[in-house]
């Protein structure tokens, strides 16, 4: 039985559908096995060895050495970048295992046919071929482990593998919880609680929040309405946006951050992040919106650091096109700590309940779709439906705004919260549609049932078996019959999707992604936080040294971030002895600060 | 040997204003160690600044940067803490706080010294100002009251350090670096030899510069008289210079951005006369014994930071706002114009030309006058033109009372104060006099006698306001008024009769200044 033969009967067992995948891999193009001096098969692509040309298994023997050294080999380890598997083998005879990171399949089928690896296949998991971002996501415990680089794969693969052991890197660095980040609000609108929800998010990591409340000139936007003409109205707007703009600029040169985040409809324009990027604060966009209705993506991609985005390859595809590389699949998610399950009482159960429930804004497929379903107890919770339409007698409060703790207790006391996509095109379920709304993620984070419209990146977020979905009303009227009589089968459904979202789908994990992404793509960013987070770490190492400081910091609401003012607002003068911190932290205060000393 | 700190966080002109206290400090403490502590923005001055021992420096400008973008105050609280250990190495006999910064009084804290004045935080933090000298300057300092200041920070910081004046000059030591910067720059400019007026175009903030106009026309009429003018100033006031330049019939040398400290002072010390907003260029010029027109603007105020020696002349408007005080900010600043060019060119003409007299009209409505030592060793000056006589008498009625009281040589005193406006308060201090005996008598029964004493506190009370409403009332009153709510303030806590003591002896200072003034 040859090499393959024997690793493949192996991987079958473990992992048939690995097998499956690397069997129908394509030999690898660019691959080239060669003999070595040594005799053992080594391998290039293009210019590059993944192993030596002269003696591959001392190569590895050394690279093992090194990057084991100090590693317990009894805990699992992530190895980035198969190659022909020298290392690996090195690895699982030292007693390693854990899981292999591999871009392309060929390049596992070709390590299995040149060398026995079945103690590798016996003793680790190999993911081969994932999208980045599904790894990225789905596998995020893999990068809390000790991450051991094929350093020679890394270069044959800077885009996947390099990018993902930097993003590993990174993502550790990222939760040390030293980063300062300067969150950008929107003015109004639906991003906004997503903008509130991301701050707490990064408070929840441990970074520092400078926070730029937009919504606080809310009123100026009210204030448009008055004008007669539309555009005098947006006229005023986009002076209104300008100047929070300006204002954003203002606060980045006072607080110094180290990334700015933007949520979709965050007054910064491009001219602001041009500014911001020359004082080597780099800002991550995300643009929680269809690109395909909302175009202003155009303008806004090309001059942020870093986009985010809910969309993959089509929105990819139009970003290459104008020039944007420096892009990342971002999904939306939940607030877990808002979207939760509640118990409610009977008397909410029966104001916000329903067998069938949906809470949106009145597009127009769904003025179109729900026409279909009159003919069940169904309750539409939201604004902006026609006020004369055969859905006049389901639609709630008369089509007021639904506030969020209000849509918590409806998703909660529904049996069946229907969750279609809107859409200005179709009159039903997009056929096309891509990403995937909040909505879904948070109906789910409450523990409730609901039945969502099919969408092209579902699969990847949710397993079958988490969630319930339609692709027309045909198909969603036979599962509202069916769940509605199947109570057990709804709860195991919610309770699976919630298991999902917390464990992949919350802000904290979106935030988590995000800044590991920044952090492995500015490398100055890096080195600031780096610097940072030891410079922290040691001065409360030495905290004995500071006769007084333990006492002020126990004081402090959060001792990592606190400012100079809280500092100073918890010592009392005049009563007791000062400690000397105290004293220092006086002397501080009594420092003038000039704005000469804020480099733009 | 005796070890004297002396805390200094302050600027350039403070720095040179200190150099008498220094020179009578080795004077009285021949083997003194001297230990300035000192900001590093301003301690370029350090190598021209004689008779002190070493420095330990504040880095006040990178902790403010830490302050500012600091990823968390303990970037700056350790740089402050690293200064604090330098603080702390060493002990004093003497702490001299020359600052009257709250920043100061915290540094001065925890300096280890058996003796310690000017302004100090105790142990709770609480301000304290500690000499009577100290006290003074703090009654004053940011009030409007200034304006009744007689006696230069130059002597205050003198007295606050336990010496005397001694009747000389401020002074700094020209280096080897900056004399050879100055030779250079004559023979560049074909100045050698030739008479020179310097031009200090700016001052530290906009509204305390006189006009560019005014230099102009200055600069114009000295040339004409065959003087050569050189304008100083730093980089930042390039602009200033041009636009001044550019107004000029005859160009000047321009020295603007050119010279560093050492150049400076050595290029000031050619001159024949300095014509200066507030500046440290016209300390340079008092330090260099070259006379001084000192024009002043806003808060600019010659008795108090007037340059420090004799000869120099002083320019102030007749305004009654003028001086203001520091933490005005004017919306219509017209002390700016008030000083007319052609007094200026009339003031240079009193250094300069031996035969030019003067007449008050030569000088508008300016009030001038020239400094000179007064036999007991401190600044005076002497009113020229356009001056009022009895607010002059007036001044050097309060110049005297300050030197006799503070310095505690209150002659034998007349039962009633000459001067009226002062009788009703001279009334009320015997009576507060009165009252603070007669309580401490009390705090000595047992048991005590509550009662009368909370009478007489009232009574005591009620004075203590009325001595406040007759500083707000009288402009006499008002100087000595505010010294001794500062004097109060600044009483410690203790039982009842050490406090009681240490009012009365406000009232016993109150009285001595109304009976001498």
């Amino acid at each position: 039985m040859n090499h393959f033969a024997r690793n493949m009967s192996l991987l079958d067992r473990r992992n048939p559908q690995l097998a499956k995948r690397i069997t129908a891999a394509a030999d690898p193009a660019a691959l080239a096995v060669e003999s070595a001096r040594s005799g053992e098969p080594t391998a290039r692509r293009r210019d590059v060895y993944l192993h030596s040309p002269y003696d591959p298994s001392r190569e590895a023997d050394e690279t093992v050495r090194r990057q084991a050294a100090g590693v317990d080999a009894a805990r699992p380890v992530t190895v980035f970048g198969l190659g022909l598997g020298y290392h690996a083998r090195q690895l699982a005879s030292a007693g390693f295992s854990g899981t292999i990171i591999e871009e392309d399949p060929a390049v596992v089928r070709a390590a299995l046919a040149s060398l026995d690896l079945s103690e590798v296949v016996e003793r680790f998991d190999i993911l081969a071929g994932l999208p980045a971002d599904l790894v990225r996501r789905r596998h995020a415990p893999l990068f809390d482990r000790p991450l051991l680089p094929h350093p020679a794969s890394l270069r044959v693969s800077p885009d996947y593998l390099g990018r993902l052991h930097r993003y590993a890197e990174a993502l550790l660095l990222g939760r040390r919880g030293k980063l300062k980040v300067l969150v950008v609000d929107p003015i109004s609108g639906g991003s906004l609680p997503a903008a509130h929800h991301c701050s707490r998010a990064l408070r929840a990591l441990g970074h520092k929040v400078i926070p730029f409340e937009s919504e606080r000139l809310a009123a100026g936007m009210e204030f448009a309405k008055t004008f007669s003409f539309r555009e005098s109205a947006t006229s005023f707007n986009a002076g209104l946006a300008s100047l929070l703009s300006r204002g954003v600029e203002l606060k980045a040169r006072e607080t110094r951050p180290d990334i700015v985040l933007a949520l979709a409809q965050a007054p910064i324009l491009p001219e602001t992040m041009a500014k911001l990027d020359k004082m080597g604060i780099p800002t991550a966009f995300w643009f929680v919106e269809d690109f395909t209705v909302l175009p202003y993506w155009r303008d806004t991609a090309p001059a942020c650091s870093y986009f985010f985005g809910i969309q993959k390859e089509n929105f990819t595809r139009q970003l290459s096109a104008i020039g944007v590389t420096r892009y990342a699949y971002l999904p939306t998610c939940a607030a877990a700590d808002v979207h939760r399950p509640l118990s409610l009482t009977p008397g909410e159960r029966a104001e916000f309940g329903s067998p069938l429930s949906f809470v949106g804004a009145g597009y127009f497929n769904r003025q179109v779709f729900f026409k279909g379903l009159t003919d069940y107890p169904f309750r539409i919770w939201g604004s902006d439906w026609p006020l004369i339409s055969p859905l006049t007698p389901y639609i709630q409060r008369h089509g007021a705004r639904i506030d969020t703790e209000t849509c918590v207790r409806i998703f909660n006391a529904s049996a069946v919260n229907l969750n279609l996509h809107s859409s200005t095109t179709c009159d039903g379920v997009a056929p096309d549609g891509d990403f995937v709304n909040p909505r879904t993620f948070e109906i789910a984070a409450c523990g409730a049932f609901q039945l969502v419209d099919r969408r092209g990146l579902l699969p990847e977020l949710f397993e079958p078996g988490e969630l319930a979905t339609f692709g027309d009303l045909e198909e969603l009227r036979e599962k509202i019959d069916r769940y509605l009589a199947d109570e057990p089968g709804r709860q195991a459904l919610a309770t699976q999707g919630r298991e999902r979202v917390l464990a992949e789908h919350t802000y904290e994990r979106r935030i988590e992604e995000l800044l590991a992404t920044m952090v492995a793509e500015f490398p100055a960013v890096a080195a600031r936080v780096e610097k940072r987070a030891t410079y922290m770490e040691e001065l409360m190492a030495e905290l004995d040294r500071h006769e007084g400081l333990p006492e002020l910091l126990a004081r402090m609401p959060d001792r990592r971030w606190f400012e100079m003012r809280d500092a100073v607002a918890s010592i009392v003068t005049g009563k007791g002895e000062l400690t000397r911190a105290e004293k220092i932290f006086l002397m501080l205060q009594n420092v003038e600060v000039i704005w000469g000393a804020t480099p733009e | 040997m005796k070890e004297i700190a002396i805390l200094a966080i302050a600027r350039y002109g403070d720095l040179i204003q200190l150099s008498p206290l220094l020179r009578g400090l080795k004077r009285t403490w021949p083997d003194a160690r001297i230990t300035l502590i000192v900001e590093n923005r301003f301690s370029g001055i350090l190598t021209m600044l004689p008779g002190f021992d070493r420095t330990i420096v504040l880095d006040k400008k990178a902790i403010a940067g830490w302050i500012a973008l600091g990823d968390t105050p303990f970037v700056a609280y350790r740089q402050m803490e690293q200064f604090v250990r330098e603080l702390e190495a060493d002990s004093y006999d003497l702490l001299i706080n020359i600052t009257s910064s709250a920043l100061s009084a915290f540094l001065s804290s925890v300096v280890r010294a058996r003796e310690k004045v000017g302004i100090v935080a105790d142990s709770r933090g609480q301000k304290e100002i500690r000499g009577l000298w100290g006290l003074y300057v703090f009654s004053w300092f940011n009030d409007s009251l200034r304006k009744y200041n007689t006696i230069n920070l130059v002597d205050v910081f003198t007295r606050l350090g336990g010496v005397r004046p001694d009747g000389h000059r401020v002074e700094l030591t020209p280096t080897a670096a900056g004399e050879s910067f100055a030779d250079e720059f004559l023979m560049r400019h074909a100045l050698s030899g030739a008479r020179i007026v310097g031009l200090q175009l700016g001052a530290s903030e906009a509204n305390r510069c006189w006009p560019v106009e005014n230099f102009a026309h200055l600069s114009d009429r000295l040339q004409e008289q065959g003087i050569r003018t050189v304008l100083f100033g730093v980089a930042a006031e390039k602009e200033l210079a041009e636009k001044a330049k550019a107004l000029m019939r005859h160009p000047p040398v321009d020295a603007v951005g050119e010279t560093s400290l050492e150049g400076l002072l050595s290029l000031v010390s050619r001159c024949a006369a300095v014509v200066s907003n507030d500046t440290g260029t016209m300390h340079f010029a008092a330090a260099s014994g070259v006379p001084a027109v000192m024009l002043c603007i806003g808060p600019a105020f010659f008795r108090c930071t007037g340059p420090y020696g004799a000869g120099h002349v002083a320019l102030q408007p007749d305004l009654s706002c003028t001086p203001c005080p520091y933490y005005v900010d004017c919306s219509e600043p017209v002390c700016r114009t008030a000083i007319p060019a052609e007094a200026a060119v009339n003031a240079c003409r009193l250094i300069l030309d031996g035969d030019y007299r003067g007449r008050s009209a030569d000088f508008g409505d300016v009030r001038v006058y020239r400094s000179g030592f007064a036999p007991d060793g401190f600044l005076t000056w002497e009113g020229l033109f356009n001056t009022d006589e009895a607010e002059e008498t007036l001044a050097r009625r309060r110049e005297r009372m300050w030197k006799l009281c503070l310095d505690g040589e209150v002659p034998a005193l007349p039962e009633e104060p000459e001067d009226e406006g002062v009788r009703d308060f001279h009334r009320l201090m015997a009576e507060g006099i009165g009252i603070t005996g007669r309580i401490i008598e009390l705090s000595r029964i047992a048991p005590l006698p509550v009662d009368q004493i909370r009478e007489l506190g009232s009574r005591e009370s009620a004075i203590e306001e009325e001595i406040k409403r007759m500083g707000y009332r009288s402009g006499l009153v008002s100087p000595i008024a505010n010294f001794l709510t500062m004097m109060r303030e600044n009483i410690g806590e203790g039982d009842l009769a050490t406090v009681a003591r240490a009012t009365r002896h406000i009232y016993e200072t109150g009285r001595n200044m109304a009976a001498t003034l």
